[in-house]
């Protein structure tokens, strides 16, 4: 939940990028979410079958299961 | 009710659920983002639509709220069929 | 006060039956991280948020998440509605079947009955923002496990929709802890409670 310039290195999921230019004013101990801007809207149709006006939101889900079984291999 | 209604009050209820839903999602932005000017033009131009196709629904099938029109002298708010039947549109 | 109107959020129409996916999607309903509980939380929160943006924020998600109890009712309705005996003793319906018929009940996939140990209205701002951000990843975690076992389009249609908007609310409450901490002192966000204690400089 901490601002978005954090970046996740996929080899090295551990590792994180400390170096936060845009966080300046944001202290520790508290967790902020980055403010919504009013764009990118959905037509009235899209938007009602995806579940939100805002292109920038739809974060669909794409997941099956069954990684347990794959890591034991 | 005969297929050329039934096309109707789809098409309406349709229509009401497209702006009834972006009614809902811009009200939840506008609540965090009390003043931006364009959430609340475009929080105008939809309630002036889904009030437009309530108001048409209304009269041709009775009323969505209780206070809505009902065209028929009986109490229709109750009579008509739930949101949860199966074939409710 | 509430005013009812008498459709769908979005709409549900289920022509087949399956109890089997019925007794998953009722956590939905009466579940720890189900739509009536989001509801009773946020509604039960609204009174001590002292910042009436985010009071007005827990007020129409709290509503909008009793539309979202009505489609999860709807959904169970109607995938069990036609059931026969046999259907109900095959399914493994029947322990929910026994007390309830075909009747809706709050209750957890498990066996809970709904009920508010589920869920906290701390009387603290930045505590009940934090607890309605984890309210909704866990509705949306839930969403996901249900997705995973539905085949049915009719089924799943209603239930992406249902999930995307744990997302959205997630980012709502997350501006909402934005407004009340620009509202209080960086150097310390917790040096009181904004609803209960009178401010003082130490």
């Amino acid at each position: 939940m901490s601002c978005n310039c954090n970046s996740m290195n996929s080899d090295r999921p551990y590792m994180t990028d400390f170096k936060h230019p845009d966080c300046e004013n944001q202290t520790i101990a508290m967790a902020y979410v980055p403010w919504q801007q009013f764009r990118n809207l959905y037509d009235l149709d899209r938007a009602l079958q995806v579940g939100t006006i805002f292109a920038e939101l739809d974060k669909p889900f794409t997941g099956k299961g069954g990684m347990c079984r794959e890591r034991c291999l | 009710m005969n297929a050329a209604c039934n096309v109707e009050k789809q098409r309406l209820m349709n229509a009401i659920y497209q702006c009834g839903f972006a009614i809902s999602d811009i009200t939840l932005f506008l609540d965090t983002h009390p003043k931006d000017p364009d959430a609340l033009d475009y929080f105008q131009h939809m309630k002036h639509k889904y009030n437009h196709f309530v108001a048409e629904y209304e009269t041709k099938f009775g009323p969505l709220t209780q206070t809505g029109e009902q065209r028929q002298n009986y109490w229709q708010w109750a009579v008509s069929p739930w949101p949860w039947e199966r074939g409710y549109y | 006060m509430w005013k009812y109107e008498k459709r769908l959020q979005y709409p549900v129409c289920i022509t087949k039956s399956n109890p089997a996916i019925a007794k998953v999607i009722i956590s939905q309903f009466g579940g720890p991280d189900g739509e009536l509980s989001a509801s009773m939380r946020y509604l039960s929160q609204r009174y001590a948020m002292p910042y009436r943006e985010v009071a007005g924020l827990l007020t129409d998600i709290g509503t909008e998440e009793l539309a979202h109890m009505e489609m999860i009712c709807a959904i169970v309705r109607q995938l069990t509605q036609d059931l026969t005996p046999e259907e109900i003793q095959k399914s493994g319906f029947d322990t929910y079947y026994v007390d309830h018929t075909l009747g809706l009940w709050p209750v957890a996939a498990g066996g809970i009955p709904n009920n508010a140990c589920e869920y906290q209205s701390k009387g603290d701002a930045i505590t009940d923002l934090f607890e309605n951000m984890a309210a909704e990843q866990k509705a949306r975690t839930t969403y996901d496990n249900i997705l995973r076992l539905v085949k049915d389009p009719e089924v799943c249609d209603p239930i992406r929709f249902l999930r995307e908007r744990e997302i959205v609310h997630f980012q709502r409450f997350g501006e909402g802890l934005r407004l009340v901490t620009d509202r209080l002192n960086s150097k310390n966000f917790y040096a009181f409670n904004p609803d209960f204690d009178v401010k003082t400089s130490c």
